[in-house]
């Protein structure tokens, strides 16, 4: 039996559900960003798949791209805990539901 | 067959620590585990370049980054008692609703993938991976890579407007050092803004103000809108500089 494209698409979906499951349950910030990436790999990995399917590289440029927005939205994200965590001294995000204090 | 279960079962449960362990140090190094494992299933895929990418980008730079905020913020722990207590994964609420809602997610998609007709399986040649990416980045990608730069630049300007204390105060005011002690109590400040006068640290305590509010005369800064003032109505900032 062959490793298909199927199989590929089947981790990737169990990967993003995962993300999905760490951003809905988790109370922490820094846990959330990571889930949020964990859901970014899962696209990553069927972008890859699929460009392997396909026999072209532009899956693999998508990739290339993905990680970019990644990089810059977890170093602005990051900031923007910090900025948190020094005027609440906490992490748990149901305290930041007031956008201006 | 058996390296791509292998790599699959390490990075699904990988993920899966990441979202139950409770200190976020560990969760940072599992998901460089399941980046480790992601990188094997690129290898697998004939997709050398997005494999090492994958390894250098990512689990070098990115979770680095994530280790020295939460090395710096210190605060391992979940806030609340209840959140102590109970393991991530098993808490009551609005919580189980939405793991449940993941879980709905993760099978349905499960199904639509897998109730295809026959398994589509890859054709046997491959990409010449790094040259071709590296020829189409250049041409037919050519604007998008520029407008990542962009990206990026914008995104390390804002991260450190955000992260700064005074985020738009010039760090070069080298004042004449005195309250020293005050500035031991705040271990944000970069060394260069400590050394600024008493003034210039109090306007520095309100991190979201506008450098047009900052620089101001009193008169008009009190003239402005600013219903919650949290230093208890000292607003002393004149335009010193």
């Amino acid at each position: 039996m062959m490793v298909t494209l199927d199989h590929y698409l089947v981790l990737s979906a169990i990967l993003f559900s995962i993300g999905t499951a760490g951003v809905f349950v988790r109370r922490n910030l820094i846990t959330i960003l990571l889930s949020i990436e964990i859901m970014l790999n899962a696209v990553n990995l069927t972008f890859v798949a699929f460009g392997r399917a396909l026999g072209s590289a532009d899956g693999q440029i998508i990739v290339f791209f993905v990680m970019t927005v990644a990089a810059a939205e977890a170093a602005v994200g990051l900031a923007i805990v910090i900025g948190l965590f020094r005027h609440r001294e906490s992490l748990n995000p149901d305290s930041f539901t007031a956008l201006k204090w | 067959m058996i390296p791509f279960y292998a790599f699959a079962f390490i990075a699904v449960v990988a993920s899966l620590l990441v979202i139950a362990q409770r200190n976020p140090i560990y969760s940072v190094l599992l998901l460089i585990a399941s980046f480790g494992a992601l990188s094997g299933l690129y290898v697998l895929l004939d997709a050398p370049f997005v494999a090492v990418i994958q390894i250098i980008v990512y689990a070098g730079a990115i979770m680095v980054l994530f280790l020295f905020v939460v090395m710096l913020l210190n605060a391992p722990h979940e806030e609340t008692e209840y959140d102590e207590q109970t393991h991530p994964l098993l808490r009551r609420g609005p919580m189980r609703f939405g793991a449940s809602l993941a879980l709905a997610l993760g099978v349905e998609l499960c199904w639509a993938l897998a109730r295809g007709g026959e398994s589509r399986a890859f054709a046997p040649g491959s990409v010449d991976a790094v040259a071709a990416i590296g020829r189409s980045l250049f041409t037919t990608y050519a604007f998008p890579f520029e407008v990542t730069s962009i990206l990026i630049l914008v995104a390390m300007l804002g991260a450190v407007v955000l992260a700064r204390r005074g985020p738009f105060d010039s760090p070069l005011i080298l004042s004449a050092p005195k309250d020293e002690r005050l500035a031991q109590d705040r271990p944000f400040d970069s060394p260069l803004i400590l050394s600024a006068s008493k003034d210039e640290r109090l306007a520095q305590d309100r991190p979201f103000d506008s450098p047009l509010i900052l620089s101001a005369s009193k008169d008009e800064r009190l003239a402005q809108d600013r219903p919650i003032d949290r230093d208890g109505g000292a607003p002393a900032l004149p335009g010193e500089r």
